[in-house]
């Protein structure tokens, strides 16, 4: 008995101390666990105040009657808009600030499918697969194996072409794990996306415009309309989540014209 | 609805065709034929929208979407042909209320009135360009529906030479449709209810455009997704605290 009394207290020492060891852990567990908590996707600005953060608060279209600006300069004007202060800045170093003046004159290509896309201001790098309709007339979503890689609509052009390449991807997963365009709100006008051909050429495309929509007030003319030159529509799903529909409310939209191929 | 998702299937294989070669009389039967414009105001009028058609033979199915006119009064609304299939410079005089433009001062732009625009299953030729009762009467409206045109009317659509106008202006303010002048269509109304408002050349779309959003999200980002990591964490400290109080109540035993 009396052997073991040391040899108790040194136990009981030890055991106290891995008690409260297990008590930190589980504490910085748990806060890595909060802290960790995956965020909302990024939402575009709202159209007519950039500077202010923004919550998926629905209509910045109602404030553009101009939707497209398809057809006057005023293009310029709404790219500046659309980008925050702060960023514009940035891309002024590469020229930007020249070049958004005239818009830059580039040939069409002939048809080739894209097979990859990458946009390197939010880390994406995709291989693409084609998609067409549902029979419901929607547009397919990427499934299955697939689907946390981006896909091309198949019944638009294919990049380069003269009008609107359509690429879509899902902002989250199951249980709201991060997605191939999770992060695609979070692009501003003078990013650029590179589509990359089955021939081999890529395709270089420099975004003027992003724009969140909900679904029930879905611009079609404006997203899938025709386009004088090669352009890029980036899809995906943003805004709030609907627990009863179980899907996003809105749909972030990036609108990008070919400047390079 | 039927028609639209049968439109849908057929729209993919026929809008190659459509672009390898321009409609001629005898081959739009079996053609689809994709149209989209948006909707630019005209007068001032402070509204915007977009039209967005599919047209397989004779049969046209139109959505129109329109945001901004004056509320709580009709609009009729049109597909024009046999002008220059365009819309007239917003800022050309007119001969309306301050130089307004009138219906028929932009004739040469988009041409007569060939189809009706019209709801609850009223006709829809030129006949019924003013039937007023069945005309969309909000400033902002979806208006969808499926009907039959005529065959020089279908082929003026194939070749992209549709022009979609939405009239109903309120010059003056005053919150509905008044003022001296009386319309240059039907001298019993104001010129105000047949102003043109809004405006869109159709123009043959570059894909079959899919239909409203993207279904591309799978979850929420709201939810506590790391509910195996804090409960692992709890489970944790519950167990360093039990066994924290079970040893100091075995050392205070003994």
């Amino acid at each position: 008995m009396s052997t073991d009394q040391p040899g108790q207290g040194r136990r009981g020492v030890l055991l106290t101390a891995l008690a409260v060891l297990a008590v930190l852990v589980g504490v910085v567990v748990i806060a890595v666990g909060v802290a960790t908590q995956r965020p909302d996707p990024p939402s575009p600005p709202a159209a007519t105040s950039a500077a202010e953060p923004t919550e998926a608060t629905g209509g910045p279209e109602d404030e553009q009657p101009d939707e497209a600006g398809s057809d006057d300069p005023a293009d310029d004007g709404q790219s500046a808009t659309s980008a925050p202060g702060s960023s514009a800045q940035d891309e002024g170093q590469d020229g930007q600030e020249t070049e958004q003046p005239a818009e830059p004159e580039v040939a069409a290509l002939d048809p080739s499918e894209p097979v990859e896309v990458r946009i390197p201001s939010i880390d994406v790098v995709s291989p693409l697969h084609p998609l067409g309709l549902a029979e419901d007339g929607t547009l397919e979503v990427p499934s299955g194996d697939r689907y946390d890689e981006a896909a091309w609509y198949d019944g638009s052009p294919t990049p380069g072409e003269v009008g609107p390449t359509v690429i879509e991807g899902h902002v989250t997963g199951a249980g709201g794990v991060e997605s191939v365009f999770f992060d695609l709100g979070a692009l501003r006008a003078g990013d650029t996306a590179e589509v990359e051909r089955e021939d081999g050429r890529t395709v270089t495309f420099e975004v003027y415009r992003v724009d969140q929509f909900a679904k029930d007030a879905f611009p079609t003319v404006d997203v899938y309309g025709p386009t004088d030159s090669p352009e890029l529509r980036l899809i995906t799903c943003g805004g709030e989540f609907d627990e009863a529909e179980q899907s996003h409310e809105d749909n972030t939209v990036v609108y990008a014209r070919m400047v390079e191929g | 609805m039927k028609v639209t998702t049968a439109l849908a299937a057929l729209a993919a294989p026929a809008i190659l065709a459509v672009s390898a070669a321009p409609a001629t009389a005898h081959d739009i039967e079996n053609e689809t034929v994709e149209l989209m414009t948006s909707l630019d105001e005209l007068n001032d009028s402070g509204g915007s929208g977009e039209a967005w058609a599919k047209v397989t033979g004779n049969e046209v199915w139109i959505k129109v979407e329109v945001q901004g006119l004056l509320d709580g009064a009709p609009h009729a609304q049109h597909i024009h042909l046999g002008g220059a299939a365009e819309c007239p410079d917003p800022s050309m005089m007119g001969s309306g209320y301050e130089g307004a433009i009138r219906t028929t001062d932009a004739i040469d732009s988009y041409g007569e009135v060939r189809v009706s625009l019209t709801g609850n299953d009223a006709d829809t030729s030129e006949a019924a360009a003013l039937d007023v009762a069945n005309f969309p009467a909000d400033g902002t409206y979806t208006y969808e529906r499926t009907f039959e045109v005529p065959q020089d009317v279908a082929e003026g659509l194939h070749h992209g030479d549709g022009v979609v106008v939405v009239h109903g202006v309120d010059h003056d303010g005053s919150g509905e449709y008044d003022g001296e002048q009386m319309s240059d269509l039907d001298d019993s109304l104001p010129s105000e209810a047949t102003d043109p408002a809004l405006c869109g050349a159709l123009q043959e779309g570059q894909m079959s455009a899919p239909g409203g959003g993207v279904a591309t999200g799978g979850g929420s980002t709201g939810g506590l997704e790391n509910t195996g990591l804090i409960a692992g964490g709890a489970l944790l400290v519950a167990a360093g605290a039990g066994a924290f109080a079970l040893n100091q109540r075995r050392r205070a035993e003994s």
